[in-house]
């Protein structure tokens, strides 16, 4: 299919756009984003986010997400702000719940830097300053 | 053949046969239904790893999941797939790296953007909060729920129909509940709906059943459990 070259486009985008952030980012915005992310995912409270954390905290959202129950969100459903950085003409603005889950972990490890099974508090940084960079190209 | 040749085959054979004992991990699927405890007869020996989780309600290792080396056990609504005798962590992808790469930067955008997206979530917040079943109070009241179940494929049904949680994925409503000095101690529950530790504050472990459970409206909690528990 077309369509899946500019997401490919898209995911390279991100991880470049991640390593770069990683490295030149003020403690400003992505600060606040990072302490988001705690307050959200980090339930036993140790300053981390474990993949299990991150799991929960992903799948319980795709499920808020999906009102019609399908198992796919589109339409309505998937909000358009997913797309940010992306090529939005090749982009299918449809994501079933079979891809979310596949990608859960690779997204994480991507993220994890280290390896360790926990986003640390840099790694979390990283994550949130590559979201605000994903932002920020949205036009 | 020399035997070095030899050798070279006889290792390759091992290899494939090694290849073929990590292959013969297989997938099973396991569901809490009605938010009850459900035990799973699998030969654990080879290790257990949850592999794709299908319910938003939460899926916690040693709490609303566990196994040991007969079976694999699931609890108050979590449901998953679970790998068995895979014996290390790798995950499968039999994803095509093509698609796997598209989705892989949905995901990262969907992390991101939820974070973002908090902000709008009173949009949504109320949608379905007139639905839910009664399910602690009142066993006679599950006859929607019974008939929901039973006409859908469930794999969604968690935080959707009933446990609607809003835009960003806000928990409903939150609440703490604390056991001071190991004593047991009830906290009113807001609303009704499936709750479960949304930030354990304390260092002793907040386990359901034991440290801290549902009874009615209330949650009890004891021996030293402290909480901020969520509402979905």
């Amino acid at each position: 299919m077309v369509t899946w070259k500019s997401w490919i486009g898209a995911a390279m985008v991100l991880a470049t756009m991640t390593a770069s952030a990683a490295s030149s980012q003020p403690a400003d915005q992505p600060v606040d984003t990072a302490k988001a992310m705690l307050d959200r995912m980090d339930r036993n409270m140790d300053g981390k986010i474990s993949f299990e954390e991150y799991r929960n905290a992903m799948v319980r959202r795709f499920g808020a997400r999906d009102v019609n129950d399908d198992g796919v969100l589109e339409g309505n459903e998937f909000p358009k702000e997913w797309l940010a950085g992306a090529d939005v003409q090749g982009a299918t603005g449809k994501v079933t719940f079979e891809q979310f889950t596949v990608e859960l972990q690779i997204v994480f490890d991507r993220f994890d830097v280290d390896k360790d099974g926990q986003l640390d508090a840099a790694e979390i940084e990283a994550f949130a300053a590559a979201r605000k960079t994903q932002e920020e190209s949205r036009s | 053949m020399s035997r070095s040749k030899m050798l070279a085959t006889l290792s390759l054979v091992g290899l494939l046969m090694l290849a073929a004992t990590a292959a013969q991990a297989s997938t099973i699927t396991c569901e809490s239904r009605n938010n009850s405890y459900q035990s799973c007869p699998v030969d654990t020996g080879n290790g257990v790893r949850l592999s794709r989780q299908l319910s938003s309600q939460g899926c916690w290792q040693n709490d609303t999941w566990g196994y040991d080396r007969n079976r694999i056990w699931v609890d108050r609504g979590c449901r998953a797939e679970f790998e068995v005798g895979a014996q290390n962590s790798s995950s499968a992808s039999a994803t095509s790296a093509t698609s796997a790469v598209a989705a892989a930067a949905v995901v990262g955008l969907a992390a991101a953007a939820i974070i973002a997206s908090n902000k709008n979530d009173d949009h949504h917040k109320n949608k379905h909060n007139n639905s839910y079943n009664d399910n602690y109070n009142n066993p006679y009241s599950n006859s929607y729920y019974d008939r929901y179940y039973d006409s859908h494929d469930d794999r969604y049904y968690a935080n959707t129909r009933y446990g609607y949680n809003g835009y960003g994925g806000d928990p409903r409503r939150t609440f703490s509940c604390e056991s001071r000095n190991d004593r047991r101690n009830y906290c009113d529950i807001p609303k009704r709906g499936h709750v479960e530790v949304y930030k354990q504050r304390s260092a002793s472990p907040c386990t359901y059943g034991r440290s801290w459970g549902v009874d009615g409206n209330s949650v009890w909690v004891k021996d030293g459990c402290r909480a901020e528990f969520a509402v979905y």
